[in-house]
């Protein structure tokens, strides 16, 4: 992770060096496309069954960003996407999902917002009742063996966690936003 | 009644494409259908994930009902994992 100053000025910030422009997806459409292309990078670290587990998890929490932050960005809209050899991370400026949620879910008890919509078959499109694509990341990174993390606002959430993955960890949970983070790693 | 996938595209993310594509096959394939089941093939198919498909069988289940919407072709994992996921919610 050696571009962590640049994730953490704009997370924190929304400064923009050229290391985030050069990750930066504008649209749905421009994040779409540079999944599609990730299939190249990632051919030969998955077999045929994970390689399209990992890239639709990866495509659901992208698209997340652009389904629940319309009318919530913190300045522009879109995520970034870093796409390297052992990792993805995707990352946005937008409502986080606690505030997303809250609007939809009215008792939450008290787990953590992150942890309930990756068990829970919810929406934060109120009045839409479904709802299940991050229960289907939850159950990929298992199936796959690969690594989840994911961050937003105060809250921490880490699935399959070893020592590499949390050196990693190590190095982006002080940055802080109220918008989500997500990082998967293998 | 058999629709081929492919034909709404190959790379099936998001939602609000996944409701675009349901909006045509309700008033263009099966607004004068007769068919007691339908049949989605997903051959050529490169990614799906549930939000999409989710979005894009609303119309058929509603049509056929869950028991007589079918599915051919569901070799990719994206797909067939979608699938699992959206039918089995």
């Amino acid at each position: 992770m050696e571009n962590i100053s640049h994730l953490k000025n704009w997370y924190e910030k929304g400064i923009r060096s050229e290391f985030i422009e050069d990750n930066w997806c504008r649209t749905r459409a421009d994040f779409n496309a540079r999944l599609a292309s990730y299939y190249n990078q990632l051919v030969k670290r998955f077999n045929e069954e994970c390689i399209f587990l990992v890239l639709s998890s990866i495509g659901e929490v992208g698209n997340n960003c652009f389904d629940h932050n319309l009318g919530y960005w913190q300045d522009e809209p879109g995520c970034l996407f870093i796409r390297e050899d052992q990792f993805s991370l995707i990352v946005d400026r937008g409502q986080g999902i606690k505030s997303s949620i809250q609007k939809v879910v009215s008792k939450m008890a008290n787990s953590s917002s992150i942890e309930f919509v990756y068990s829970h078959i919810i929406s934060g499109r109120a009045p839409e009742k479904r709802g299940n694509g991050l229960k289907f990341v939850k159950k990929n990174v298992f199936q796959c063996g690969i690594s989840l993390y994911v961050q937003t606002q105060k809250e921490r959430f880490s699935l399959n966690a070893d020592k590499n993955f949390n050196d990693i960890i190590n190095n982006i949970e002080s940055i802080d936003n109220s918008g989500v983070l997500t990082l998967f790693y293998w | 009644m058999i629709i081929q996938v492919k034909k709404f595209g190959t790379t099936l993310i998001s939602r609000p494409e996944g409701r675009d594509a349901a909006l045509v096959l309700k008033n263009q394939f099966l607004v004068n259908d007769k068919s007691k089941e339908i049949t989605f093939d997903f051959s050529d198919i490169f990614l799906c994930t549930p939000s999409w498909l989710d979005e894009f069988l609303i119309e058929a289940i509603q049509k056929y009902g869950k028991e007589n919407v079918k599915f051919a072709n569901t070799t990719n994992s994206s797909v067939k994992a979608s699938i699992e996921v959206v039918i089995n919610s």
